[in-house]
């Protein structure tokens, strides 16, 4: 089965906005497939404040244990829905900075990346990003923040920059080694795995990210199989179940063009 | 003769036909290139493959079908592949218009992907095209047929046809389809019948090879296979007739042996068209279990079996499946005893992403989902704790449950058989078992007797038994012998079929030739010997009701008496044997056969046979 066939043919007759990157790691070969590069960021677009936490640990700007009081003010009054569990904790919970980046990591808690985004400071996060050389990796609001919202103002994040973040990551080459193999270590943990993790067994780890919102749904990731690969698929304006299937037959695909000898 | 119902090998011994009424039965069903399969029904998510090589030629209605499956407006000229998964709204479908470009002489692979995780491959040669889904392949001639249709279950392929368009229509109009078959397979192909014939039937056409004739059971029915005379300008061909049970009964002149194995087979008396119970034996008891399962099984009716452990509860559990509505559904056993209490709700009903530590990523189905059309079979049912008796209730009542951590009502579709060998009236006075629950289940308890009590149909137990078991153990098929059976019958099977069972399969191990001798069968002392102190009991308790009681010397040296006499006689008079199960020395035991007068009835061979083992 050649790959690029197998997912051509399989993204036939499929409706919608479609991004695919595929990152074959043993074979240092990289593959776009789809009609779109560019989505709103939803939760993908938590990786940029991961970096930037991680960078600005290692540089002693703060510390994991550094201590955080939440007031229940700060949270604004969303009557969405929000993904996380931050907001549903008691009036002046307080939090450390681990407890904050996990949060983000693991469940893509949008309160705690709020807070997040205010500890590191928007800007310092942009600078971070702009001068790692992604330009289609934007972050110019909080989440649920309804104001920005109105104004049109949107997070955005490109489907193979993704792919070359993840890249970096497994080279240990986004901040430093250390610093990129304790994101890998903590983006094993994500929960929400039904796409990219969905075909794999419980003894093959996924270090992944996803997002999803009314009309989009992005899983990125790295797979540490015999032979890992990366993948970053992003589906707008299909339906959610349907592009869940297309996904994960999108990662068997990949998984069986890494296996083949 | 029949040629529909024959099988054919040709001078080399390779299969050279088997007739229509037979390929369902016989052929294997997963071969990797298919010879067909027998009618069935499409079902929602069955994914279908299309091949359509003149969108032009098509007709209206055609069109429209074609349009309603794909989800899409389709080319009016061209030719297309799609692939669509069937009334499953969840997966896109793929519908692709071919490169006129190609030429006709070229092999081109016109789809090559994975589709809800099937691998999926189409690809045209110059006048056929093949179909793959994973390591199945199917090639169809392309000729005048509009359009070429596939269509795979879970379990692989189900159907392939060039179709013409009333075909490809009357599929989705009637919702099943017409067997399939590729003759030239059969034809053309040199195949060995351990290639593509099922193993129970190579057996029996092996055995009719030396015995004439030989009965089977497969799925669910029963046959006669019967090695044929050879028409002389046949040639060197060895000829089988195969008879269905109906046909072989109306046949068969009553006082024929084959009248009297067949129904034997079938219990006698029993066959009278639909599901037949696999229930031995004759008496009235057994013929009213097999009436009220009749009756049962065809409903959706909660069936509660009880009776002793080993009483065969969970094979009548399935028999009921296959006698009823869902029999081409799933069956699930579910063992509430094996489950760690812990674990019990999360297994049997699911749970959700993160519902609890150590939850698997994305969440599990439960058995009731994973028998969702199906039928569930919760076994021990007693063990289930009190506290999820309730949701059991709810499922029988309302059909829906919660999964664990889960907000998100689930509807349940099963069918529900129970069983346990306790005493569930008991369980609901003490409180043990909820009442209410008691009372759902019970809508049509069956008991099933002991073995001991079936001793009158014992032998077809054991002949139903002994080819599954060789089959299990990929061993020769084996014959139970006269001595062997009488030995067995005198036993007291304290363990009843499972019990049965062992003793059957550890013959079949020892046994060197086709035929189980009484050498070849061991019975748990242990169990053996409880089964005489009950025998010692019931002989006191017979004598305090006599009020004659004797002396303690004389109650042993009778209770030793009878112990010996029996011993020895479900021995076959193996002196050795009947030593090593009293666990007695053979000197010791020599004299207290003198002692007691215990006639020496014993086959001298035997025993010196036995000696010998």
């Amino acid at each position: 089965m050649m790959i690029t066939r197998a997912i051509s043919d399989r993204l036939v007759g499929a409706e919608g906005k479609i991004g695919i990157s595929y990152i074959d790691l043993s074979e240092e070969a990289e593959l776009f497939f789809g009609n779109n590069k560019v989505f709103p960021g939803s939760g993908a677009v938590m990786i940029m404040a991961l970096v930037e936490c991680f960078r600005q640990l290692e540089r002693g700007a703060i510390k994991e244990e550094d201590k955080y009081r939440f007031k229940h003010a700060e949270f604004g009054h969303s009557e969405d829905q929000s993904f996380g569990v931050l907001r549903f904790l008691h009036e002046g919970a307080e939090l450390t900075l681990s407890d904050l980046y996990n949060l983000v990591g693991i469940i893509s808690d949008n309160m705690a990346f709020n807070k997040l985004v205010d500890i590191l400071g928007m800007d310092n996060i942009r600078n971070t990003f702009n001068s790692l050389g992604y330009e289609n990796m934007q972050l110019n609001r909080k989440l649920d923040d309804e104001e920005a919202m109105r104004k049109g103002v949107e997070n955005y994040i490109s489907v193979p920059e993704l792919a070359a973040i993840f890249y970096r990551l497994y080279r240990g080459q986004l901040v430093s080694a250390s610093a990129s193999e304790k994101i890998i270590s903590l983006l094993k943990f994500h929960q929400r795995n039904n796409m990219i993790p969905y075909i794999f067994q419980e003894e093959i780890t996924v270090a992944h990210l996803t997002g999803t919102d009314a009309d989009l749904i992005i899983d990125a990731g790295l797979v540490f199989t015999e032979k890992p690969f990366i993948l970053v698929m992003a589906v707008q304006d299909m339906d959610i179940r349907k592009a869940e299937n297309l996904m994960r037959d999108i990662t068997q695909i990949c998984y069986r063009d890494c296996e083949r000898p | 003769m029949n040629y529909d119902n024959l099988i054919i090998k040709n001078k080399d011994g390779y299969v050279s036909y088997i007739g229509k009424n037979l390929r369902s039965y016989v052929l294997k069903q997963n071969l990797e290139e298919p010879f067909g399969y027998g009618a069935d029904q499409i079902r929602s998510g069955d994914v279908i493959l299309f091949y359509v090589d003149n969108l032009e030629k098509l007709s209206r209605k055609v069109r429209a079908e074609l349009e309603r499956l794909c989800e899409i407006k389709i080319e009016e000229i061209g030719s297309m592949v799609a692939v669509c998964a069937y009334m499953d709204e969840n997966t896109n479908n793929i519908v692709k218009n071919l490169d006129e470009n190609a030429a006709d002489n070229v092999e081109t692979v016109l789809l090559d992907t994975i589709y809800r995780g099937i691998p999926i491959g189409i690809k045209r040669t110059q006048s056929a095209v093949e179909f793959r889904a994973n390591r199945q392949y199917v090639t169809l001639e392309n000729n005048d047929s509009p359009i070429l249709a596939v269509i795979i279950s879970g379990t692989g392929f189900k159907f392939f046809r060039a179709c013409s368009e009333d075909e490809f229509t009357g599929i989705f109009e009637s919702g099943s389809f017409d067997e399939c078959w590729d003759e030239r397979l059969l034809r053309y192909e040199n195949c060995l019948d351990a290639d593509i014939i099922d193993g129970t039937w190579i057996e029996a056409l092996k055995q009719s090879e030396t015995l004439g004739e030989s009965i089977i059971q497969s799925r669910n029915q029963m046959w006669c296979v019967r090695r044929n005379a050879i028409p002389e300008e046949w040639g060197n061909m060895k000829i089988w007739e195969v008879l269905d049970e109906k046909t072989l009964l109306d046949s068969a002149d009553s006082y024929t042996d084959i009248y009297a194995r067949i129904n034997e087979e079938q219990h006698k008396l029993e066959y009278e068209g639909g599901y037949t119970f696999g229930l031995w034996g004759n008496d009235e008891k057994i013929s009213r279990i097999r009436f009220l399962l009749r009756k049962a099984a065809v409903t959706n009716t909660t069936i509660l079996l009880t009776g002793e452990s080993g009483t065969g509860k969970t094979y009548l559990a399935k028999e009921i499946h296959k006698g009823s509505k869902r029999q081409n559904e799933i069956f699930v056993h579910v063992n509430c005893a094996a489950i760690p209490y812990q674990l019990i709700e999360s297994e049997l009903f699911g749970y959700e992403s993160g519902a609890f530590t150590g939850a698997k990523k994305g969440g599990k189905a439960g058995y009731f989902q994973m028998a969702e059309g199906g039928t569930i079979f919760l076994d021990e049912i007693t063990e289930l704790p009190l506290s999820l008796q309730g949701k059991l209730l709810e499922v029988l009542q309302n059909r829906t449950y919660f999964r664990v951590g889960g907000e998100k009502k689930q509807y349940a579709n099963v069918r529900l058989i129970a069983a346990t060998n306790r005493d569930l009236k008991g369980l609901v006075r003490e409180g043990k078992f909820r009442e209410d629950l008691f009372y759902r289940i019970n809508v049509f308890p069956i008991q099933l007797p002991p073995l001991r009590h079936r001793m009158d149909c014992f032998y077809s137990i054991v002949r139903n038994l002994l080819p599954e078991i060789c089959d299990r153990l990929e061993v020769e098929q084996q014959v139970l012998s006269t001595a062997a059976l009488k030995k067995m019958e005198e036993y007291g099977w304290p363990g009843n079929i499972r019990e049965l069972e062992n003793v059957l399969e550890k013959a079949c191990i020892l046994s060197d030739g086709n035929m189980i001798m009484p050498g070849d069968l061991e019975f748990s002392t242990e169990l053996y010997m409880r089964d005489e102190i009950e025998d010692c009991d019931r002989m006191i308790m017979e004598k305090e009701s006599e009020s004659a009681l004797k002396p303690l010397k004389a109650m042993r040296e009778e209770f030793e008496k009878r112990a010996i006499e029996k011993v020895l006689a479900s021995c076959n008079g193996s002196k050795v044997r009947a030593a090593e199960i009293l666990g007695i020395g053979k000197t010791s035991l020599f004299e207290k056969i003198k002692k007691y007068n215990i006639c020496d009835t014993q086959d001298r061979e035997r025993e010196d046979r036995d000696d010998d083992y």
